[in-house]
């Protein structure tokens, strides 16, 4: 059986994001199991080990890829669908995909871009299925944003409102541009990265993002006026 | 400003801004950008899209804290276990319950019944009549036994030779069928009468 979490124990905010996952694992959730801790932390433990171990039916390896990657796969699926709800659901489908494929891993390719991969997909289909949810009405829902989208308390204001700002230009991009804007630009990752995970070649990685930081500065524009040079 | 190398590097601002360009283009767009102010311009419109991005980066939703990646942590095992048991097989692995095999079940099933199945037959009559004839059959084929409740004889193949039987076991049966059969199995020499 694995390991239930137990009550937790509040600890310092994390951060949850990393600008690349070569930079190690993301801060773990508090309240884990021992084992699990140890294992999700141990950085001599590649994924492909937990994935290879979990193959092998060993206790807590999955749990331990859970806790190192489940920040990452809420933030990416936050930032591309914009809600909060959405994003965590997105974040437990993508586990549950890949508990169940864990025999189709290629352990001659990178566990997280195989990962994320699943994020992505289902993420865009999420916002897809928001959009078409929506109608073509984008600023009547855009006034009714959710509570998700306020910014935390230690965020300054002024940057609270440009988060919101951010959001509104967000949503008028198409899904493949603003993917590939959240995956370079607010998680860092580079083209060559971004390519697999979207199962495109590096130039329409390359082509997306230019359009893509176009679109955005256009949109930004458009609907926040011009830059204040 | 050379127009056509404007719009050049133009096209490669967007790039630029975001440190995607390689060395040899990110010199020529940077010695261009020192002297033509409206290129400038549209690269820090685009630089300041890529510091937005970036810097929403560092944007929490309000309820999402540690409290609440625990849970998603327990909802994302619980739903785990769930598809784990909902698909059977190779699911459960990683769970700490080993490799489920989807035969197992069955097997432990039919081997649960043939043993009941063997407790509840042992003490019962015989409901088959048990050959008394030890004949040695001449091909391969096993001697039916047949539901017999007068003499007991055994069917053997067609062509197998049989040797006589001295008499028969429990005497003369009870109808008159099964005596008349038993005088013309006599009569063929296939059973011996009792008082010879």
């Amino acid at each position: 059986m694995l390991r239930r979490v137990q009550p937790l124990a509040r600890s310092e905010p994390s951060h949850g994001v990393a600008a690349s996952p070569a930079q190690g694992p993301a801060s773990l959730p508090p309240g884990l199991p021992q084992a699990v801790l140890e294992l999700a932390q141990d950085t001599a433990v590649s994924d492909a080990e937990l994935v290879r171990r979990t193959l092998a039916g060993q206790h807590d390896p999955f749990s331990a890829l859970v806790a190192r990657y489940q920040k990452r796969a809420f933030f990416i699926a936050w930032h591309v669908v914009g809600r909060t709800e959405d994003a965590r659901d997105v974040a437990q489908e993508a586990f549950v995909r890949l508990f169940k494929s864990l025999d189709k891993y290629d352990f001659a390719r990178s566990f997280y871009t195989w990962f994320y991969r699943i994020v992505m997909n289902l993420a865009i289909d999420a916002l897809r299925k928001i959009r078409s949810a929506r109608g073509s009405s984008l600023d009547d829902v855009l006034g009714g944003l959710p509570d998700e989208r306020e910014v935390a308390g230690d965020v300054p204001l002024q940057r609270g409102e440009e988060s919101g700002q951010v959001w509104s230009v967000l949503d008028q991009l198409d899904a493949k541009f603003r993917a590939v804007l959240v995956l370079r630009d607010i998680h860092g990752l580079s083209c060559r990265e971004i390519a697999p995970i979207l199962k495109v070649t590096h130039a329409t990685a390359r082509w997306r993002l230019h359009r893509g930081r176009q679109m955005f500065k256009e949109h930004w524009e458009r609907k926040h006026g011009g830059s204040e040079l | 400003m050379n127009p056509s190398s404007c719009a050049a590097v133009r096209e490669a601002l967007p790039w630029f801004v975001g440190g995607d360009l390689d060395k040899v283009h990110l010199d020529e767009v940077r010695d261009h950008l020192r002297d033509c102010v409206p290129c400038r311009r549209e690269a820090a419109a685009l630089q300041q899209g890529v510091a937005r991005l970036a810097r929403h980066r560092d944007v929490r939703p309000a309820a999402v804290d540690d409290d609440f990646f625990a849970a998603m942590h327990a909802g994302i095992v619980a739903q785990v276990e769930v598809a784990a048991a909902a698909t059977g097989a190779p699911p459960a692995k990683g769970l700490g319950r080993g490799r489920l095999r989807p035969w197992l079940p069955l097997a432990a099933a039919a081997a649960l019944l043939a043993f009941g199945f063997w407790l509840g037959h042992g003490g019962e009559p015989d409901l088959f009549v048990r050959p008394a004839l030890h004949s040695t059959p001449t091909s391969l084929r096993e001697p039916i036994v047949v539901p017999w409740s007068g003499p007991r004889f055994e069917m053997v193949p067609l062509g197998a030779e049989v040797e006589p039987v001295d008499g028969l076991e429990g005497g003369e049966p009870a109808g008159w069928m099964a005596r008349s059969r038993l005088h013309d199995l006599v009569d063929e020499g296939m059973v011996l009468p009792r008082n010879r």
